[in-house]
C-alpha cells in the first residue's frame, strides 16, 4: 500500500526551530542569572509593552476620576476641615522640628560626623502591583526620563516601601521589602541594636533572623533603617515589632515585625534622590 | 475561500487573540483572585498549536513567553523555554489531542499546565526564589476550568482547512 503524504499535514522545520529557540531561552536564563548584560533588551521590551500596560490601567484611573470629581460636597468640607485641622498640628510639630534640626547639626559637627538630613523627593504613582504572584514587585509610573536610577530608596508617608530594581524610560519595576529575595539592615530604635530584616512573602510580616536570644528586643519597639550598607539613608521607621519569641533551645529568637508601611495598600509612594 | 486567504485570516486572528492574551496577563486581579490568574497565553498557544498547526510556528510561543517575563518582571526566558516545551509536545501529538472528547482533553490540559508549572517551579528553585504552594496550583485549577470555554470560543474564531473528520 502507498502512503499518501499529501494528505498528512505538514509541520515545516519544527525541530530545527525548536532547538534553536530552547538553547536561546537557555542562554537568556542563564545569563539573565548570572549578570546585569540583557537590561537593555528587557528595557526595550518594556517601552514596548508601555502602550498595553497604559491601556490596561486606564480603566482603574477613570475610576478614581470619577470618584474624585463626582465626591459630596459635604465630605469635600469634612475633609477639608480635617486636613486644615492636622496642618496646624502638623505646623506646631515643625516649629520645635527646626530647632532639633538645628541641635542635631550641633551636635553632629561636636562629634565630627556629616551632618544629611534634607533629601530630594518625588512622588510616583503605582501602575501595577501584582504582576508576578511569586515576587513582591511593582510597576510605577516614573523612569529614567526623571532621573530615577537602580536601587533608589522608595518610602511613603509611614514608612519605607522598598527600593527600585530596573528603571527603564518610561517606568520602574521596584522590589518591596516584604518581597522573600530582599533584606534591609535596620536597628532598633530605642537601643540601637542592629540587625537585618528579611522579606517572607507576606505583605503585613518581616522575618528579623539573626537576634541572640538574650538581646534586648520587646514587642512594640520601632525599627528603622540603620544606614549601614549604604542603599537606603538612616533614620526612617520600617516596621514594629510584632512577636518576640525566645526558645532556649534555638540559637536565635523567633522575632517578626509588621511593616509601618501599608504595603499593598499604597497608590502613590515617594523617591527618595541621593545622588 | 482560497488556501492562502484562510491561512492569512487565521494569522490576523492568532496575531489579535494573542496580544488580548498579554493584556489579561498584565490586567491586575482582586487580591483573592491573585493566585488564580490562568496562563492565558499558553492556553492560547496550546489550541493554536492543537488546531492551526500548519500555520503555527515555534517562535511564536517563544515572543509570547518573552512578553510575559518582562511584564510579570521573571527571568527573561523563563516563561519562554516553558512554552516552547509544552507547545512541542502539543504539536507533536496534535493529531491525537484534536479528536479526543472535550472531556479527555481537558484532562490533558491539567497534566500539561501542571507540567508547565513545575518547570516554572524548577526553574525559580535553580535561581533561588521561593514563592507559596498556591501560586503554581491555582493557575492549574483555574486553567483546566476554563479550557472548555476556551477552546469553544477559539473554535468559532479559526477556519479550518479541513475538518476533523477528514483528518
Amino acid at each position: 500500500m502507498v502512503v499518501e503524504k499529501n494528505h498528512r499535514p505538514r509541520i515545516p522545520a519544527l525541530n530545527t526551530k525548536f532547538i534553536v529557540l530552547i538553547l536561546v531561552s537557555f542562554g537568556l536564563l542563564i545569563s539573565d542569572q548570572k549578570n546585569n548584560y540583557l537590561s537593555i533588551l528587557r528595557n526595550s521590551i518594556t517601552i514596548a509593552l508601555h502602550p498595553i500596560q497604559a491601556t490596561v490601567d486606564f480603566p482603574q484611573r477613570l475610576l478614581y476620576w470619577i470618584d474624585n470629581t463626582f465626591s459630596e460636597r459635604n465630605e469635600l468640607i469634612k475633609e477639608n476641615k480635617i486636613l486644615q485641622e492636622e496642618r496646624l498640628v502638623n505646623l506646631q510639630a515643625l516649629q520645635r522640628f527646626d530647632s532639633l534640626v538645628q541641635e542635631n547639626i550641633r551636635l553632629r559637627e561636636i562629634l565630627n560626623a556629616s551632618a544629611k538630613l534634607n533629601d530630594n523627593v518625588q512622588i510616583a504613582r503605582i501602575i501595577s502591583a501584582d504582576i508576578n504572584p511569586f515576587r513582591h514587585i511593582i510597576v510605577i509610573d516614573k523612569g529614567t526620563q526623571d532621573n530615577l536610577y537602580d536601587g533608589q530608596v522608595i518610602v511613603d508617608t509611614n514608612g519605607v516601601v522598598g527600593q527600585i530594581l530596573q528603571t527603564s524610560f518610561l517606568s520602574s519595576h521596584a522590589i518591596l521589602i516584604s518581597d522573600t529575595d530582599h533584606a534591609l539592615p535596620i536597628e532598633v530604635n530605642r537601643n540601637g541594636l542592629r540587625t537585618i530584616a528579611q522579606g517572607n512573602g507576606s505583605y503585613d510580616r518581616l522575618d528579623i533572623p539573626y537576634i541572640p536570644n538574650n538581646a534586648d528586643i520587646r514587642v512594640g519597639d520601632l525599627i528603622v533603617t540603620s544606614g549601614l550598607g549604604g542603599k537606603f539613608p538612616a533614620g526612617y521607621p520600617v516596621a514594629l515589632i510584632d512577636k518576640v519569641s525566645r526558645n532556649p533551645s534555638q540559637q536565635f529568637a523567633y522575632v517578626s515585625a509588621k511593616p509601618t508601611a501599608s504595603l499593598n495598600q499604597i497608590r502613590e509612594v515617594m523617591l527618595i534622590d541621593e545622588q | 475561500m482560497s488556501a492562502e486567504n484562510q491561512k492569512n485570516s487565521n494569522k490576523l486572528s492568532a496575531f489579535i487573540l494573542g496580544l488580548i492574551s498579554i493584556i489579561l496577563t498584565i490586567v491586575p486581579l482582586p487580591d483573592f483572585l491573585a493566585n488564580f490568574k490562568p496562563d492565558w497565553t499558553l492556553l492560547l498557544l496550546i489550541f493554536l498549536s492543537i488546531n492551526i498547526p500548519k500555520e503555527f510556528n515555534m517562535g511564536t510561543a517563544f515572543i509570547l513567553g518573552i512578553l510575559v517575563d518582562v511584564s510579570q518582571g521573571t527571568l527573561l526566558g523563563q516563561h519562554a523555554f516553558a512554552s516552547l516545551l509544552v507547545v512541542f509536545l502539543t504539536s507533536k501529538l496534535h493529531l491525537q489531542l484534536r479528536n479526543y472528547p472535550l472531556l479527555q482533553l481537558t484532562a490533558i490540559i491539567c497534566l500539561i499546565l501542571m507540567m508547565y508549572h513545575f518547570i516554572l517551579f524548577w526553574i525559580n528553585g535553580v535561581s533561588g526564589i521561593s514563592s507559596s504552594i498556591y501560586s503554581y496550583v491555582g493557575p492549574v485549577i483555574s486553567g483546566t476550568v476554563l479550557w472548555p470555554i476556551i477552546s469553544k470560543l477559539l473554535g468559532t474564531l479559526f477556519l479550518y482547512s479541513t475538518s476533523k473528520e477528514k483528518v
